[in-house]
């Protein structure tokens, strides 16, 4: 049997695991074990996969993940999410939608010290639905923009999206943390043009809230000021080269936990349940780099990635031709897969092509991210969508899904402009130290 | 997910108490690490004193806090599982996609815990160390071998369960 011919039954045996309901990071694991074992022998197979296990967890700069991890729950804990959001309605709640706005932006803020998307959807939704509700706003609005809100999580730094994403291609990941500043930011406004767009049509899907007064502003803001503070000095830190994106984890949970524990806002009898959620997220996304990191070495084993590449070249599709097909395939695989399961399966094999076709690394880590949150939405796999009924269980999943089409269509918007302009993603690394 | 977690919650709320145990043991680690890395930084900066061998403390580190909450996140189902096709698939289909996860996972996981004890004993036996503070390097193969010994345990101990409820615990 040729070495591509037994990468192909192991991406074959990769998807019965997935069906038989493996976790990602065990499925990859085993099938990586069992291919290296059938091309290069049970001895070399063993000792790959310690090796590589025992790299992964010692690997300095993974340590990023349990650190931002602990900062976000901390945060969240300490209802920190309520500050951004009241912070966010003082200055748009006068708008029309003003309400799902105030969300969009409170879950842009809380992104920046959270990295996933479903804590962001969680903490910033617990505290905006409610509200929302009791002001009349359309299901489908409120529960629409929490969903696609949330997604901001992965795109906002830090965000363990790109911190896979690096892992996977070697890239910095100082360097795309930073690339997602300005992306993220577009994402926001175009969600709030949604917002804008979708209440001038239907002015009683999102009322007018009541108007704060200057004071009132200025008072909100500064109550969400010191989390803005260790925000501005984390993801600046990395941005002027003062701290590497480790070290900039670390004080950020640091200033966070002595915030949270400091006013009282967090009780230190809580801290047990706050470090065991930090530990266990950090657990399961080490598995998953753990498997990638055994299943990596085996579909180079069989050359796979560069047969795959050598197909797409004959198409004669050209570059942009090529990078729309991996969009369009990542957008349908979006739709069923787990947006970081489906980056570590296929990166091995769509990042050489992309390099080799003279795309700019660290601008794919942004295209994919985005990607990866238009998969967080969609039906029927769209795990944010779920969150948000887990908090808002009375509304149906049907109108919830019908609620997020508009901010798909602007992430759709976000893709293009990114690619249109990829100086969106690549100013300001650029002008890193 | 009719699985796992759930089934186990009351008849097996010890284990999980122990399990929980050794994870917030890794999670003192983690916040311990939190405080070095901050402190590092701080001492670089303000006091021109950066601390030796503050990244091997990190490395070595981590291999605790991810080794001692590795079961307790696969005793909660807490790993990120492809569930589309579960409905699909049916309650029998669910239940041999249990037992196979299951089974293939502590076959390789076992071989991998064998391998990182032998490695364990042999960096234990010519003092293999790291390069600036000399950490003893057996303390990360201990890990692993502690941590996925205890994640293959907990695989055999919710095999076990499964039997006990029958397909009828996966309608």
């Amino acid at each position: 049997m040729s070495e591509t011919l037994i990468g192909a039954w192991g991406i074959v045996a990769l998807f019965f695991c997935l069906v038989a309901r493996l976790p990602v990071g065990m499925a990859l694991l085993v099938v990586g074990f069992g291919g290296i074992w059938v091309i290069d022998g049970q001895r070399a197979a063993i000792a790959t996969m310690t090796s590589e296990t025992y790299t992964s967890i010692t690997a300095y700069s993974l340590s990023i993940i349990p650190l931002f991890v602990l900062m976000g729950n901390m945060a969240g804990a300490a209802g920190y999410s309520q500050r951004l959001y009241e912070a966010a309605y003082a200055w748009v709640g006068r708008l029309r939608g003003g309400l799902a706005s105030s969300t969009v932006l409170g879950c842009a803020a809380f992104a920046a010290v959270s990295g996933s998307s479903v804590a962001t959807a969680v903490t910033i939704g617990k505290v905006a639905l409610p509200e929302m509700k009791r002001f009349g706003y359309a299901d489908g609005l409120a529960t629409g923009s929490v969903a696609a809100g949330g997604t901001l999580g992965i795109l906002i730094p830090p965000s363990t999206g790109f911190v896979l994403y690096a892992i996977l291609t070697e890239e910095s990941i100082g360097k795309l943390f930073i690339a997602g500043i300005l992306p993220g930011v577009l994402l926001s406004l175009l969600f709030v043009a949604v917002i804008l767009t979708v209440t001038s049509i239907r002015p009683e899907s999102g009322p007018v809230g009541p108007s704060t007064t200057a004071g009132e502003k200025l008072l909100a803001s500064l109550r969400s000021l010191p989390l803005v503070g260790v925000i501005l000095a984390s993801i600046g830190g990395i941005y002027l080269g003062v701290f590497t994106p480790v070290e900039a984890a670390g004080v950020g949970a640091t200033l966070v936990s002595l915030l949270a524990l400091g006013t009282g806002a967090v009780k230190f009898r809580d801290v047990p349940e706050i470090l065991l959620e930090t530990v266990t997220t950090t657990a399961m996304l080490y598995l998953i780099i753990i498997g990638a990191h055994v299943f990596g070495p085996f579909l180079a084993l069989t050359h796979i990635p560069e047969t795959l590449a050598l197909q797409l070249q004959a198409f004669g599709l050209g570059p942009y031709g090529t990078l729309a097909l991996i969009l369009i395939g990542y957008v349908i695989l979006g739709m069923f897969f787990d947006g970081l399961a489906m980056l570590v399966v296929t990166m091995p094999v769509v990042f050489p092509i992309i390099a080799g076709l003279g795309f700019d690394p660290i601008w794919f880590g942004v295209i994919c991210v985005v990607v990866i949150e238009m998969g967080l939405i969609t039906p029927p796999v769209g795990i944010n969508v779920f969150v948000v009924k887990g908090v808002a269980a009375g509304v149906p999943m049907s109108t919830i899904f019908r609620g997020v089409l508009p901010f798909w269509v602007a992430m759709a918007v976000c893709l293009a402009l990114l690619v249109a302009f990829p100086q969106i993603a690549l100013f300001l690394p650029g002008q890193m130290r | 997910m009719a699985d796992g977690h759930d089934n186990f919650s009351g008849a097996w709320g010890s284990p999980e108490r122990l399990l929980k145990g050794v994870a917030l043991l890794g999670g003192l680690v983690l916040f311990g690490l939190v405080l070095l890395v901050s402190t590092a930084v701080f001492a670089r900066y303000v006091l021109n004193q950066p601390i030796l061998g503050d990244q091997e403390l990190v490395e070595i580190g981590m291999a605790l806090v991810v080794m001692a909450a590795m079961p307790l996140t696969t005793f909660q189902n807490g790993h990120i599982r492809v569930d589309i096709l579960d409905h699909r698939i049916g309650a029998v289909g669910r239940f041999a996609g249990d037992i196979f996860a299951r089974v293939a996972s502590g076959i390789v996981l076992l071989l991998l815990v064998r391998k990182s004890w032998d490695k364990m004993l042999d960096a234990h036996e010519y003092g293999d160390v790291t390069n600036m503070i000399e950490i003893p390097v057996w303390i990360a193969y201990g890990a692993i071998t502690f941590g996925m010994g205890l994640f293959s345990l907990v695989l055999a101990v919710q095999l076990i369960g499964q039997f006990r409820q029958g397909v009828a615990d996966y309608e």
